[in-house]
């Protein structure tokens, strides 16, 4: 079911109703068959693998915290981490190094004949891996307990919100929320529904905007020069920033609605002013994921300076290979990871050189500068993340650099709302990034203002939203 | 007394009231201030689907998609027919909005044909051809005979339609920019005026290769409605650059079945010979440019003089 449809449309007030209606002893399983729906919506065979999973990890987490051998609690963890990264290597990964093993082999003249799997990748899989996983190891760490009321675990691994694509939530944060009985509340209701229609606005009005002319280039790469690839490039990390940001808003606010508060995952990310700043406001809970559960077991920075570099390329190798079974995503995560490690290698000789000029980091046009060169280290990684493939991804790079020319417009009604939609989306964040205090000051004590600017809200969604039935991007994750 | 929990579900039920009454008297005003602008403005594809839907009595009415706009020359066809020619032809569209069209014409006059361009993969199941019906949402509330089509769009397109923001979304720009760079329509054709890159190759179609159902339903009422009120349909497939018609495939097939069951006229001038290698007649692969409609509407109006 996706977040924007009318199925969901009246799918979330239904639910709300009820979750308000039953006593607190009978919501939990209200929700819980709510969130089995709303998974079945996508394809009813999957819900098989993610019982499966809930099953495991409630076993393995119980074991893991009943056990008084180290032994054999590692051994509960890796039924766990097996179990869980199993089913992610087989329905995500097997084909695409099935391929690239066939592929050198082929090129060393060895036989190789191992079939791929014709599958469909099911939706939300690597979040809630990666959800389940983070109890699990929580748990050997001795970080929480295990839950035992398997209604209330099963719901942490399927609250409906944030089931198909985050946040990734740790169940120290969830699981309480879970186990407590919330009453309504008008500002978890108005919190929750301004949240949500900040999402449906950057997915309908920017998003699904931007892809229209995004989609149109990048499918047909030879049909198009550098120049328009430049604008194309921009209209995507846009467009993928509110497709996804967007999502998140609408899984949050929908949880906020029932009183329950899940992690932030956007913070703005494009006001950033150094690439590490913008890791940890893009996609939050799986940069924070990836720093628990890798970076940090790695030794993080507490290692000699070549091996923390090292180990933040190898975290963000893995992690573009989280976000794609291609080679273009491993490139585009390496590419990341390199910016980052330049960032911090080079940031004693940027901090020498202001001291030396006397430049003071702190006026605005040093800030837009830094946001700037943040930005476009990001954008340049997006050829690699839009492309279809590597090879694709350096033949749309080779064009940029060789191949300028008239930029492609196409639909001239498309490109302008698409611009209108960008000049508004940066508005409203950059009040939100700068002046949110005087805002919410002026907002405050006039109700008419704040509903006009709800109204308006709306009725700029339906004039310009794009209502095709388009999905969010990262549901291919 | 209002317990806590009450009177805050009160004030949530008062906050969403008060925004619903704001939208509605903006919808209302919008639709009131834009509405008639709309349904006045010229030469825009919207103002075209208005003409054919509320306007049209010529003799000859041509649709189909930007093909069809950008093929068939009305001048030429009336110098050598003598009978008058409207050229209805809209990006994209599909069968869904062909037959809209076509019940919106045949509702008010009957022409003494109608000369349906069709890309020979059109059959098939495209996201795009339902989801450009929404060309024909304004006309939803003036035209009954549209409502099929965009209620295809989805069970609840007709309710979200009472809202004007939303049944004339996306449409503003393009009226806006008629009243200060209007494009230059003839009676509904737009000449292309450049030729394309001669080294282009075709690339593969992304639709799926099945024919849709729906899409071969409507294609056969398309041709039975022209039947019952016993105007001359004529299918043509109009030329492209080096694009190999695929007469093996299903969709293909099947309108070969169609017009061979309803004795229906097809001219075949895709691979035309004149046209198929000649990239001068041609603004891109699929669409040709002034010179090429020239050439292709003399072409055709013999084509038309031997059948009516």
């Amino acid at each position: 079911m996706l977040f924007n449809s009318m199925q969901f449309v009246f799918f979330l007030p239904v639910v709300i109703v009820f979750f308000y209606a039953l006593p607190g002893k009978y919501r939990n399983i209200m929700l819980l068959a709510a969130s089995y729906y709303f998974y079945m919506c996508w394809k009813a065979e999957y819900l098989v693998l993610i019982v499966f999973s809930t099953l495991i990890d409630y076993y393995c987490g119980i074991q893991i915290h009943k056990q008084k051998t180290a032994g054999l609690k590692k051994l509960f963890l890796m039924a766990s981490l097996v179990s869980n990264l199993g089913l992610l290597f087989s329905f995500k990964y097997f084909n695409f190094f099935n391929e690239s093993l066939r592929q050198v082999f082929h090129a060393l003249n060895l036989f190789y004949d191992v079939p791929s799997f014709n599958v469909l990748l099911p939706v939300g899989i690597s979040f809630y891996t990666f959800q389940t996983l983070s109890y699990s190891i929580s748990i050997y760490k001795g970080q929480e307990v295990p839950e035992r009321n398997f209604i209330t675990f099963a719901l942490y691994v399927t609250f409906f919100p944030q089931l198909v694509a985050g946040p990734i939530e740790r169940s120290q944060n969830l699981v309480p929320q879970l186990k407590k009985t919330q009453a309504f509340s008008y500002l978890n209701v108005s919190e929750g529904l301004r949240q949500v229609l900040w999402g449906f606005f950057k997915k309908l009005v920017v998003a699904d905007r931007l892809a229209v002319y995004a989609n149109t280039v990048f499918n047909n790469p030879g049909m198009h020069n550098g120049t328009t690839f430049l604008v194309a490039n921009l209209f995507f990390a846009i467009q993928l920033y509110c497709d996804f940001s967007g999502y998140s808003d609408i899984a949050i606010g929908s949880a906020r609605l029932m009183g329950i508060r899940l992690l932030e995952n956007f913070r703005r990310p494009f006001f950033s002013k150094s690439i590490g700043e913008l890791w940890r406001r893009w996609h939050m809970t799986l940069n924070n994921w990836f720093r628990d559960y890798v970076y940090i077991p790695m030794g993080g920075n507490r290692v000699s300076t070549p091996r923390w570099y090292t180990n933040i390329l190898i975290v963000w190798l893995i992690s573009g290979l989280w976000h794609g079974a291609g080679w273009n995503f491993v490139i585009w995560g390496g590419l990341n990871g390199l910016f980052i490690v330049m960032s911090i290698a080079l940031a004693p000789v940027g901090d020498y050189f202001s001291r030396r000029l006397g430049i003071n980091k702190t006026t605005w046009w040093q800030t837009t500068l830094q946001v700037a060169i943040t930005f476009l280290l990001f954008y340049s990684t997006k050829f690699f993340f839009r492309a279809n493939s590597a090879q694709d991804a350096f033949t749309i790079i080779h064009k940029v650099f060789a191949q300028q020319g008239a930029m492609f417009i196409g639909n001239p009604a498309n490109f302008i709302y698409s611009i209108m939609a960008i000049v508004m989306l940066f508005s409203v964040e950059w009040l939100i990034e700068y002046r949110q205090e005087k805002i919410s000051l002026y907002l405050r004590d006039k109700w008419y203002a704040r509903h006009m600017v709800y109204a308006l809200a709306i009725a700029i969604i339906f004039s310009i939203g794009v209502f095709d039935s388009s999905q969010f991007i990262y549901f291919q994750f | 007394m209002l317990t806590n929990q009450n009177a805050e579900k009160l004030n949530v039920a008062k906050s969403l009231l008060k925004v619903l009454v704001i939208f509605v008297l903006l919808d209302v005003v919008f639709g009131l201030l834009y509405g008639p602008i709309f349904f006045r403005h010229k030469n825009t594809r919207f103002a075209k689907t208005n003409y054919a839907l509320n306007q049209a009595r010529e003799d000859v009415v041509i649709i189909g998609d930007s093909r069809a706009e950008n093929h068939y020359n009305p001048t030429v066809f009336k110098d050598s027919t003598g009978l008058s020619f409207y050229n209805t032809g809209s990006d994209g569209q599909g069968i869904f909005y062909y037959k809209a069209l076509l019940d919106g014409i045949l509702n008010r006059y009957s022409p003494k044909a109608i000369v349906l361009d069709i890309y020979p993969d059109k059959l098939n199941y495209y996201a795009t051809y339902y989801d450009r019906i929404s060309y024909l949402s304004p006309f939803y509330f003036r035209n009954k005979e549209v409502r099929n089509a965009v209620e295809l769009k989805g069970n609840f397109e007709k309710h979200k339609l009472m809202s004007s923001f939303y049944r004339y979304n996306s449409t503003h720009f393009i009226v806006l920019k008629s009243f200060i760079r209007p494009k230059a329509y003839l009676n509904g054709f737009h000449a292309i005026d450049h030729a394309m890159d001669p080294g282009a190759e075709p690339t593969e179609g992304g639709g799926k290769s099945v024919p849709d159902t729906l899409a071969v339903k409507y294609f056969e009422a398309f041709i039975e409605a022209c039947k019952e009120r016993n105007v001359k349909l004529i299918v043509v497939i109009s030329p492209f650059y080096k694009l190999k018609v695929n007469h093996e495939s299903a969709a293909y097939k099947t309108y070969m079945q169609l017009v061979g069951k309803y004795k229906v006229d097809l001219i075949d001038y895709g691979s035309h010979p004149d046209f198929a290698t000649r990239a001068g007649y041609f603004a891109d692969l699929t669409h040709l440019n002034a010179a090429g409609a020239a050439h292709f509407s003399n072409l055709m109006a013999a084509e038309l003089k031997k059948r009516l």
